[in-house]
């Protein structure tokens, strides 16, 4: 049993998939026309090429309510290593993303937190 | 933090206007370019109280409210000027105030159409819009499909009376199932080859 997918739900496919790729940085792999919605996943250019992380449709009412409620209490869904939080700070600022949390350490790690503008709230983690 | 030089004279102006009531963008970022010439980032870090008076303004627009307000109104109903409100919206919820509250109608008006009692006409009454005209031209843009075509095609989906049929509410992993084996192809491979 392995992991190799894992997913977020986003409040609009096209606008994820856009911030996801253009914005945060990541390949597309799959974006196929599954009935109403798309099977959309992404990768790492960073590596390994064959973890994917799908961008789900928050079309379930509770699925919705669930993501809202995170969202408003300021708990991120998904969080993601970096190797240079200062550097991914300043270009993502400069790009027009909006921090919760500016880099600052946390135990063993440099926390951020942002807005990916489909409903969830972001960390980035910089380990020592 | 190699980003950030608090000594720089800019920094203390940065400072200055962050102390000024209302402001909810911290001018604090510095980045050097490679001819060694400091650019200002207008970083956009929101504190506890500007996510949480976001997060307010967020659930007013989902609101059906007569008269429906402004955009204007709303950024005085949640204390932040109307010129930082879009913005900072914007770059949290990723559309405008104004696109966000039209495409709330639209997925209440898809939710409508779908639970199968409402014609084109009265949802687009009940969600707010009063021209069944930019109503249409709205859905049809965002959707794909004119509203009477689409609740002809969800009305034809199986569905339980007074729900939203299950195919429009996915849990999105089932998705999978409806994939061709192609999207698997290179996974499949790395499994045989372990």
């Amino acid at each position: 049993m392995r992991i190799k997918l894992t997913s977020i739900m986003v409040d609009d496919q096209d606008k994820g998939l856009r911030f996801y790729t253009e914005v945060l940085g990541f390949k597309k792999k799959h974006d196929i026309p599954v009935g109403e919605y798309r099977w959309i996943t992404i990768t790492s250019p960073e590596g390994p090429d064959d973890l994917e992380l799908a961008l789900e449709p928050n079309a379930n009412p509770a699925g919705k309510t669930f993501q809202e409620a995170m969202f408003s209490q300021g708990i991120p869904l998904a969080a993601f290593e970096v190797a240079d939080i200062a550097g991914e700070f300043a270009r993502l600022t400069a790009k027009g993303v909006a921090f919760t949390r500016q880099p600052a350490q946390a135990g063993p790690v440099m926390l951020a937190v942002f807005a990916d503008t489909c409903g969830n709230l972001i960390q980035l983690y910089q380990p020592a | 933090m190699g980003a950030f030089r608090a000594d720089e004279p800019e920094a203390a102006h940065g400072r200055r206007e962050c102390r000024n009531a209302g402001r909810r963008t911290a001018l604090r970022g510095l980045r050097r370019s490679d001819s060694a010439t400091v650019h200002w980032v207008r970083t956009m870090l929101l504190r506890h109280e500007g996510f949480r008076r976001l997060c307010r303004a967020r659930d007013l627009l989902r609101e059906p409210r007569e008269p429906s307000p402004s955009i204007t109104d709303l950024a005085r109903e949640v204390q932040i000027s109307p010129f930082h409100f879009i913005r900072q919206f914007e770059a949290v919820f990723g559309v405008t105030p104004h696109q966000f509250r039209i495409q709330t109608r639209l997925d209440a008006a898809k939710h409508l159409l779908a639970m199968g009692h409402h014609s084109v006409t009265d949802a687009c009454m009940e969600v707010g819009f009063s021209s069944l005209g930019s109503f249409s031209s709205l859905f049809t843009e965002r959707i794909g499909e004119a509203p009477s075509a689409y609740r002809r095609r969800v009305r034809a989906m199986v569905q339980v009376p007074g729900t939203v049929p299950a195919a429009l509410t996915p849990g999105c992993l089932l998705l999978m199932g409806c994939l061709s084996p192609s999207a698997f192809a290179d996974s499949v491979r790395n499994f045989r080859e372990a």
